[in-house]
């Protein structure tokens, strides 16, 4: 190009600036926004990378369902591209806070790799000491130097199960004395606050899984390798870490890595091909061999007791021929006693007798002592009382009358007491009176000796009263020797008797000795029967366990599995969609705006084209000065959009993503590659757009050129044949004439105007789409906001806290809900989260499935509905098949039978319970799905802590309006940045027009303000135009909004989510509003230009 | 007396009133014959004057009618025009047969001829040349009684003519270096069609000062848009230095402009953005051989403003910016577009001094006007009418631009 041609170039950028700066302005913005957007995934990638190298982050990751051994991991080290080999134990345990648990992943410390990076403290070097999370801390309230102690540990796998029923007992087994399989202790104290590279998103979402009644990792902490019990892990490690020497130094995103990573992979596969196949077949003979040997025990086990059955037998025999000889001998021996016994009471008889006779005889000479002895005693009675009457007569204290009285009564008492006696031995009693008191005493006497001379009757004859008593003396003695031979015998017999009761009890004794010991070799054969028959079901169990036996494959997960890099893949796709569909917006309306800015300048220097090409210029030159014009301001504008992309925008999008991910602020990126890419294709754009915008021009001959533009065709325009339009002022005539026929304003006014609104509406529905997603979940899908895990090996503790729910006001349902890895059809896996519900009836109350495809959701039939975003990202369709991993190593393929609405940020899949049974077995509900209204979640999980089996309770709706925000956050940023560039814009575009406008006018305008026009008017006839045009703009911009707002959202949807795509009402008024306002203020400014007009100015050229 | 006699005697009034208020022979001659073809109701006329330095020689001075006469030539006996000289015999040819008159078929390509009238044009000392009268009234051959008018006209106007008044020594056009040849332009513009060149007959000749004049509308400027190869004819030929130019692309066009023409605006149309200077030697940068900017600028006067933006000067002197523009190609055509149109008196005498300068450096100069004063510069005047030229005249006493008047 020749000197004065730039300097002409340079002149006219000069005379031109504000369409030179409107090409550059909008270049910068879609270099910037597309730059400063699409580096915010890199940035983030280098940013992940980086903590990677620091952390010594693992290329690979294996996995093995049998556990890894030592030696698997030394013939993983020599594998080529493998430079390090690290084992990783892992146990996830419950940690009770606050009347919740949590499940904890606990890990071994990486020495070498997955080093943890410490934010506070030191790393933990003695077993009972423990590193926490950072995020993990924070939502648990742990700081360093806190101790923390484990209530149970979850089983996890099958391996453990497999090495608790082998039941060798060769090999040592854990310490469970403290309720921990995996751990030797369970309190620990807290010595750092750590991150770690494998974790580097902050969401709890990329931990993992467990067998916890949620399926979820609710917190990450780190131990010594010692303070695992590696009895527990006799098998093998469950996980092990590799990195390789051909991937250190490459970005773990890049294409480089991919295909290195892949070759490494390979080989890792490949061994795992060898080793896994090999250690089946070990696990299997092992297991065999058990079997057999569990077998033979049972065989031996059953030929004792048949032994013993036999032994059993014939002791009994034994046992009652001794006890039919001691019985016999028994019986004769009482036999003999009881004869004796028959002498003896016949010998009774007889002594009896003669007792009775002594009696008798001793009864009748008792009987005359008697009336002797009472003869007696009257006589003595009757002389004391007559002696104490005298004396007390004597003594005065009586009178006589009464002392006779008295001497009278008495002797006529005691008169008659001997009366009797008197009358049996024939003595006849004078009446006693106080006169007859000694004559009577001696009556009495001798009726003493009457009574001794009357004969009594003894042993049949009649004696006298001394007879008789001698007779019975000799009776006496005769019976006293008669009985004492009769008690002679009767102690033998006494004797006799013992014994036989001694020969009796001792046969008691041998009869019960024989019969315990009987007794106790049938319990024994029982018992031994007993544990054949439970043994037998075990080994029917361990024949089919061994039957069962599968074979896996390792599983070799490289970065690309690891969740935190899938995190920063997602959110880089994320940002590239986002820079795509943002620069296409700004490119687009750059290309119109450079177009129509070139298109106006080429207008504006028609006569200097013309001018040029009559002097000789070629056509090829002059648009060469265009293309320079416009390369010149897109160079300028990408050199400025990508110092504000790299400083500004992917400031704003980094400090937001940041937030995101453990490794916080990280420095922006620059790359060479795409801000060439997108300068040239700016430059190539806006220089197609240059040459379309004079082509046309410089197609004219150099004559029609200088001639001017051409005055529009004679043709009346269709609407002018219209009976209104005739009677339109003709103000208004004027108004549509001009916009009409001033279409490069026209067009440029409504793409200015449509651009700031389209940003505006396109801002305000990406925001609030977001969280529209989380309320239409919320009011339109979910019936409920809270969800509480229950263990359900705990029997009835579903049940229990459904009750103390209900009893609380809240709606329930219960369900079965877990998450499983699924097989994507493009080989990748995802976790899903399944949903069976228990009772449909109450689960519909809560759960509205609203079908997207596949027609109304059945649960009876077989077969799963699926959230609407798998089918989406997925690629699924209605009738695909989803390959469920089962969790324990089993796969299920499950067809889709259509999709459903749901808004969520994961993959979701309903069936029903029969079929669900069908596929992967028995299972019963784990969780409580409640609609618990206001009430506080806090409040209601103390109210459980107590119900046995209750795991935790979330507040589900809270849980996730984070998430979302986390999104809306993403959003927020770019929305900031769109209404930032509608402003621009609207000063770039509409301002710019409108001065151009009116300076196009300007003498039009004199020549109104000459002929009478106020300047009022004036301002009127120009703002008329913008108004008309504006609302066209606003119109055809929030059209244009709604479609970006909804490329947007979707560009912004994670592989895991679908959001809600509506036309935003509020949107729509921002953007009216906003673009209104804007298009108001910018015409307010230019038509500041109009006062200003000399209408002296008509007589310039 | 009869009607016809009556229209005699008015036209023969109205010749000799124009020859009588006449400043100069050239002009008696030329509106005489103007009266009489438009009295007779002629397609053409041609006054033929004898070359005394060359064997009296007949060559075309004026003429009426959309032909180029100013190279022919006819030798005295040659065609009808030399044998009316030669004979000194009025002939009237009123049927017309192109095969047995070739040289006047010649002369007039572009309009065919019916019938012809040549009368001897000689006063009482010499025999001055031939006048000749082309097709009668709406192009019908002319009858007797028209011839009879047509001669007694020539006779009347040859005998105005003072004896003293002599005709000046006859113009010597340079070579052609452009040639246009039944050239019509149409313009579409919606369905209407306008026809605004109806078949030009030219040729532009090495350094003359060409002026081509007509009302507004009349296609001039349109030709000379052709001319310059700035607008391309919708049929005829044309050429430059036997190049044809007829069917040439638009970039063949542009390497003609660039390399061979120079324009002059009626709004000067420099860049704005530009200096004097800068304005110069942008265009100089074009070609290969350049005049020097600076020079340029020197020659129309104009050094001392050659760092003044065209905003900061006067209208003449943004025209004495484009002259030199035009100039410092050094092109061998300067297309110049009513040049002083724009400007005052003054500052238009100033400009077309400078012009004339430059054509007395050898440069052909094509110049549109409505100014008729200006014509009197020109070597030769071509008056345009209704698409056509309707009128060629051969200045032989070109004027000052400092003698011009308005």
């Amino acid at each position: 190009m020749k000197p004065t041609q730039i300097t002409e170039l340079l002149a006219n950028i000069k005379a031109t600036f504000v369409s030179f700066f409107s090409i550059l302005m909008f270049v910068a913005l879609g270099v910037g926004v597309f730059l400063g957007i699409s580096w915010a995934g890199p940035a983030l990638q280098n940013a992940f990378d980086a903590m990677a190298d620091e952390g010594q982050l693992h290329n690979y990751q294996v996995q093995f369902v049998y556990g890894l051994t030592d030696d698997d991991l030394g013939k993983l080290s020599e594998t080529e591209g493998v430079s390090q080999v690290e084992a990783e134990r892992q146990s996830f345990q419950t940690l009770r806070r606050e009347e919740s648990n949590y499940t904890v992943k606990l890990q071994s410390l990486g020495q070498e790799i997955d080093v943890p990076l410490v934010v506070e403290g030191e790393l933990p070097i003695k077993p009972g000491e423990l590193a926490m999370h950072e995020e993990s801390a924070a939502k648990l309230g742990i700081a360093v130097g806190d101790s923390v102690t484990f209530e149970h540990d979850v089983v996890q796998d099958e391996t453990e199960s497999l090495q608790a029923d082998s039941g060798d007992s060769a090999e040592p087994k854990a310490d469970t004395s403290d309720g921990m399989q995996y751990l030797h202790g369970d309190t620990f104290k807290v010595t750092a606050i750590v991150n770690s590279a494998d974790y580097a998103a902050r969401s709890s979402e990329t931990y993992g899984y467990s067998n916890s009644p949620s399926g979820a990792v609710d917190a990450l902490a780190w131990v010594s390798d010692d303070a695992f019990d590696a009895a527990a892990f006799r098998q093998g490690y469950p996980v092990v870490n590799v990195r390789s020497e051909s991937l250190e130094g490459l970005g773990t995103f890049g294409d480089e890595y991919d295909q290195k990573s892949e070759e490494v992979e390979q080989r890792v596969s490949e061994l795992g091909d060898v080793l896994a196949p090999a250690r089946y077949d070990e696990l299997h003979d092992k297991a065999q061999k058990q079997v057999e040997d569990g077998e033979k025990q049972i065989a031996d086990g059953k030929k004792k007791i048949a032994e013993g059955e036999e032994k059993l037998k014939t002791g009994r025999a034994e046992l009652d021929a001794a006890i039919a000889e001691g019985e016999a001998k028994l019986a004769s021996a009482y036999q003999k006693l009881q004869e004796g016994e028959a002498i003896k009471a016949s010998a009774e008889k007889k002594l009896s007798s003669a007792r009775s006779k002594l009696n008798e005889a001793e009864s009748v000479l008792d009987e005359v002592d008697a009336a002797i002895a009472e003869v007696r005693s009257t006589a003595s009675d009757l002389k004391s009382y007559k002696a104490s009457q005298d004396k007390e007569l004597k003594a005065k204290k009586i009178t006589q009358e009464k002392h006779d009285a008295n001497l009278d009564k008495y002797g006529a008492t005691q008169r008659s007491r001997i009366a009797p006696i008197a009358s049996a031995v024939g003595v006849s009693l004078p009446s006693i009176n106080h006169t007859n008191y000694g004559d009577a005493i001696s009556g009495m006497n001798s009726a003493v000796d009457a009574i001794k001379n009357t004969s009594v009757t003894v042993d049949g004859k009649k004696l006298s009263y001394s007879s008789a008593r001698e007779l019975l003396g000799e009776l006496r003695g005769e019976y006293s020797s008669k009985e004492s031979a009769y008690n002679s015998k009767v102690q033998e017999l006494e004797s006799g008797w013992a014994k036989y009761y001694a020969g009796q009890q001792e046969l008691e004794d041998k009869k019960a000795e024989g019969e315990k010991k009987l007794a106790d070799g049938k319990a024994e054969v029982e018992k031994a029967k007993k544990e054949i028959q439970e043994k037998e079901p075990l080994l029917e169990k361990a024949k089919q366990k061994v039957a069962e036996l599968k074979k896996y494959d390792w599983t070799v997960l490289s970065r690309s599995h690891n969740a935190g890099a899938t995190e920063v893949l997602t959110f880089s796709d994320v940002t590239k969609n986002l820079s795509i569909s943002m620069a296409a917006l700004f490119i687009i309306v750059g290309l119109l705006v450079s177009y129509f800015a070139v298109s106006r300048i080429v207008h504006e220097q028609v006569a200097q084209i013309g001018t040029k090409k009559a002097l000789g210029f070629r056509k090829g030159e002059i648009t060469k000065s265009f293309l320079l014009y416009s390369g010149i301001a897109v160079l300028a504008g990408a050199i400025i959009g990508t110092i504000v992309g790299y400083t500004l925008v992917e400031g704003i999008i980094g400090g937001t993503l940041s937030q995101m991910f453990a490794f916080g602020p990280y420095p922006a990126y620059f790359g060479w590659p795409l801000f060439a890419i997108m300068t040239l294709l700016e430059l190539a754009l806006i220089l197609g757009a240059t040459y379309l915008a004079c082509r046309s021009i410089l197609k004219q001959h150099a004559v029609e050129l200088l001639r001017g533009e051409k005055p529009p065709t004679g043709k009346a325009r269709f609407y002018e044949k219209w009976a209104l339009w005739d009677r339109l002022p003709l103000f208004v005539q004027t108004i549509v004439n001009n916009c009409v026929n001033d279409r490069r304003r026209m067009i440029s006014t409504i793409v200015g105007v449509a651009g700031s609104a389209a940003l505006i509406v396109t801002a305000i529905t990406l925001n609030n789409d977001v969280m529209k997603s989380y309320d239409r979940q919320y009011q339109e899908d979910y019936g409920f906001n809270t969800i509480a895990y229950v263990d359900n090996k705990v029997e009835g503790a579903v049940g229990n806290v459904d009750s103390v729910l209900q009893a609380e006001g809240a709606t329930t349902a219960q369900v079965f809900m877990k998450r499983y890895l699924v097989e994507c059809s493009d080989g990748d896996s995802a976790a899903m989260r399944i949903v069976v519900p228990s009772d449909q009836e109450t689960f519909a109350q809560l759960y509205h499935e609203n079908p997207v495809s596949g027609g109304e959701v059945d649960l009876s039939a077989e077969g799963a509905w699926v959230s609407q975003a798998y089918g989406k990202h997925m690629g699924a369709k209605v009738g695909d098949i989803i390959i469920v991993d089962g969790g324990d190593g089993s796969k299920h393929e499950v067809p889709i039978l259509g999709f459903y609405d749901f808004w969520l940020t994961y993959h979701e899949m309903v069936m029903g319970g029969d079929y669900f049974h069908k596929e992967f077995g028995d299972f019963s509900p784990n969780v409580v799905l409640a609609q618990v209204g206001d009430a506080s979640v806090a409040d209601l999980g103390k109210k459980l802590s107590g119900v046995e089996g209750f795991g935790s309770i979330v507040d589900d709706a809270t849980a996730q309006y984070a998430n979302f925000e986390m999104f809306s956050s993403v959003s927020s940023a770019v929305v900031a940045i769109y209404l930032v560039l509608a402003a621009l814009m609207s000063i770039v575009v509409l301002l710019n027009l409108n001065v151009m406008f009116i300076d196009e006018k300007k003498r039009e305008l004199i020549v109104l303000m000459i002929n009478g026009f106020s300047q009022k008017k004036a301002k009127s006839y120009i703002a008329y135009d913008s108004i008309v045009l504006t609302v066209f703009g606003i119109i055809v911009g929030v059209i244009l909004g709604c479609i970006m707002g909804s490329i947007t959202v979707a560009a912004i949807e994670p592989s895991t989510a679908v959001f809600v795509k509506n036309v935003d009402a509020v949107a729509v008024i921002v953007g009216v509003v906003g673009s209104a306002l804007l298009a108001f203020i910018m015409g307010k400014i230019a038509l500041r230009r109009i006062p200003k007009f000399k209408l002296t100015d008509i007589n310039k050229q | 007396m009869d009607s016809s006699s009556l229209r005699i005697y008015r036209v023969i009034g109205a010749v000799q009133n124009v020859i009588a208020n006449a400043k100069t022979l050239d002009e008696a001659l030329q509106e005489g014959l103007k009266t009489i073809v438009e009295n007779a109701g002629a397609d053409g006329g041609a006054i033929w004057y004898a070359d005394t330095s060359d064997e009296n020689r007949l060559r075309p001075f004026f003429w009426i009618g959309p032909v180029d006469l100013t190279r022919r030539s006819h030798l005295p006996g040659d065609g009808s025009v030399g044998r009316v000289y030669e004979s000194q015999t009025a002939e009237r040819l009123l049927e017309f047969d192109a095969l047995k008159d070739v040289e006047t078929a010649i002369d007039f390509t572009g309009l065919p001829v019916s019938s012809m009238v040549c009368v001897p044009f000689s006063n009482a000392n010499a025999n001055l040349g031939v006048i000749q009268f082309v097709n009668g009234p709406d192009s019908e051959p002319f009858d007797d009684e028209g011839a009879d008018v047509m001669e007694i006209m020539a006779m009347m106007a040859a005998m105005a003519i003072e004896e003293n008044e002599a005709l000046a020594e006859p113009w010597q056009p340079g070579e052609v270096i452009m040639q246009l040849r039944d050239i019509t332009r149409e313009f579409k513009n919606g369905d209407i069609v306008t026809k605004v060149l109806k078949g030009v007959n030219l040729d532009v000749y090495e350094g003359e000062f060409l002026v081509l004049l007509g009302e507004s509308g009349c296609g001039k400027s349109t030709l000379l848009n052709i001319v310059g190869g700035m607008d391309s004819a919708t049929s005829g030929e044309f050429s430059y230095l036997n190049q044809d130019l007829s069917n040439a692309t638009q970039a063949e066009l542009t390497e003609f402009r660039r390399d061979n023409v120079g324009f002059i605006f009626q709004s000067y149309n420099l860049m704005p953005n530009l200096t004097a200077l800068q304005n110069l030697k942008l265009i100089a940068e074009l070609v290969d051989d350049p005049m020097d900017a600076d020079e340029a600028l020197e020659l129309v006067g104009l050094a001392d403003r050659k760092r003044n933006y065209p905003s900061q000067m006067s209208g003449g002197q943004q025209q004495r910016v484009s002259i030199a523009r035009a100039l410092v190609k050094n092109p061998k055509v300067i297309l110049a577009d009513e040049p002083t149109a724009a400007l005052d008196y003054a500052t238009s005498i100033e400009v077309l001094q400078v012009m004339e300068e430059v054509v007395k450096g050898g440069t052909t100069m094509v110049m549109v006007t409505h100014n008729e004063e200006i014509t009197r510069m020109a070597d030769r005047v071509v008056r345009m009418r209704d698409g056509r030229m309707h009128e060629v005249t051969i200045n032989r006493h070109p004027a000052h631009a400092v003698d011009l008047v308005w």
